[in-house]
């Protein structure tokens, strides 16, 4: 079992998404870095999309109420095992002693990694999936059980590096639904700006800033559907992001989509990061 | 029906009718997404004239899903959505915002109340938060700007118009539409085993509740 101290600045269980009711406005939800949480599960052996412990920046600890495997993936968030003053590494599995705490005690970077034990972790499954939505989130004194997932394919090898220390980004993406609704060159220098990541970044949209002096070009569009990595451009030219948690529908346009491959940069970008777009 | 084939990623199709609101595209994007059923697609989701389809491209590609979306021939004759009837508290506590709409319509509350629980509005999709509905063809003559300042709180099931929009919030949200009823309806059950209630192609239609009458 794990007990947590503290959640930090924001922890969730999430796994691969809710699919099926997003047609009644529900979000897909889920991990918002998925190589990471998918690598978690592999490395440990459970099937790849056992729900996992999503970590948010720095301050969660949890204590162990039993002995167990556990592992951590995705971005570098600090990880050392209190009690016995050792760093745990991204991607290794490690097992742990009943009594040990873990803390993610400082970003060294990226922004979400994922906590998972051997076996996984027991939660209720609600329409089709076991992702905190909302207004859910892990808190003090939450006590989760040791699931009992049975074993999936072994493997290792998980490349961490496109995480980057220096927090400079280069993201593919697809041209958008939107983009006739402009100028061509308004299309390309909007593509080829520089943005910086605001403070206004959650698990539904990461608010960017343009470093560029752009004029603004407004269009309105009727609401449609959006998906996570849709780059939406606002009444004053600064983008917005969807990810996991964000609406399913809506009604700025859509200049931009990030290839899937690189959907899991965006679930590690945080305020002051750079990030430049590249047409795939 | 036409429509344009659009690859966001490499994962999602997007189908788009065209840029407007219209009755006949609507049917026919419900009965397009109703009709579709293959191994390989995740879910879709219906707007007011587009249609996402997001499917597993490691096992299908995205021009074997476009073949198989073209074979389907929906039947828009066939569409008969249910129609729910949602018992609205008008003005008072329930709606504060009544007598704006009703004074800057130059219209009575009673007036307001009576234009707006006449109508049947057709549920063309839902969207913005989990069980709301975009609601077509409100009364213009009730229409009412949103509220310069959001409200940082508005109850669950309240009733509300913004410009030319009528709505009821699934739950407790911040918001700026004007407010002039609750109604104690659910359109998010997450409890219970159907939790939307309400679908796209349904129609809604709102009965005054009298004075002295509780939700």
């Amino acid at each position: 079992m794990i007990k947590i101290l503290s959640p930090g600045i924001y922890s969730s269980i999430q796994d691969t998404g809710r699919r099926g009711f997003r047609k009644y406005g529900m979000p897909l939800s889920g991990a918002m870095d998925q190589y990471a949480f998918t690598a978690v599960n592999y490395l440990l052996g459970n099937q790849p999309n056992e729900a996992s412990i999503e970590i948010t920046g720095q301050g969660f600890s949890c204590e162990l109420t039993e002995d167990a495997y556990i592992c951590i993936a995705g971005a570098d968030l600090g990880a050392i095992i209190e009690n016995r003053d050792t760093k745990i590494r991204i991607g290794e599995p490690i097992l742990m002693q009943k009594g040990d705490v873990i803390c993610f005690s400082k970003i060294i970077k990226g922004l979400r990694t994922y906590l998972q034990v051997k076996g996984g972790l027991e939660r209720e499954n609600i329409m089709g999936s076991r992702s905190m939505f909302k207004s859910e989130r892990l808190s003090i004194g939450d006590i989760l059980r040791k699931g009992k997932c049975s074993e999936g394919e072994e493997k290792g090898n998980f490349n961490f590096e496109y995480i980057r220390k220096d927090g400079n980004y280069n993201i593919r993406v697809r041209k958008g639904l939107d983009c006739e609704l402009y100028p061509r060159n308004y299309i390309k220098t909007l593509t080829s700006g520089n943005y910086l990541v605001s403070l206004y970044h959650d698990r539904m949209g990461i608010r960017l800033k343009s470093q560029d002096l752009l004029s603004t070009i407004e269009r309105n569009i009727i609401t449609k559907p959006v998906f996570p990595g849709c780059i939406q451009l606002t009444g004053n030219g600064n983008p917005i992001i969807i990810m996991n948690d964000g609406q399913t529908t809506g009604g700025y346009p859509v200049w931009a989509v990030i290839v899937k491959e690189d959907l899991k940069i965006a679930g590690q970008l945080k305020s002051g990061d750079k990030v430049k777009f590249i047409y795939d | 029906m036409k429509y344009k084939i659009f690859y966001p990623a490499e994962n999602y199709i997007m189908l788009e009718f065209g840029n407007k609101i219209s009755e006949e595209i609507n049917k026919y994007v419900i009965a397009l997404a109703t009709d579709i059923s293959h191994e390989a697609i995740y879910e879709v989701v219906p707007a007011y004239s587009s249609l996402l389809i997001e499917f597993d491209n490691t096992k299908k590609s995205a021009k074997a899903i476009c073949d198989y979306i073209k074979r389907l021939k929906p039947d828009i004759s066939q569409e008969g959505g249910r129609n729910f009837i949602l018992p609205v508290l008008y003005g008072g506590e329930y709606g504060p915002d009544l007598r704006h709409v009703a004074s800057i319509n130059n219209l009575t509350e009673e007036e307001v109340i009576n234009i707006h629980s006449s109508i049947s509005y057709r549920v063309y999709m839902l969207g913005f938060m989990p069980g709301f509905c975009y609601l077509g063809g409100m009364d213009h003559k009730i229409a009412c700007e949103r509220k310069k300042e959001p409200r940082l709180k508005i109850p669950r099931g309240s009733v509300g118009i913004a410009g030319r929009q009528t709505g009821v919030y699934p739950d407790a949200s911040p918001g700026g539409w004007q407010i002039i009823g609750r109604t104690e309806f659910e359109l998010y059950r997450p409890k219970s085993k159907e939790m939307f209630p309400i679908k796209a192609g349904d129609t809604i239609s709102f009965k005054s509740l009298k004075k002295g009458d509780t939700l």
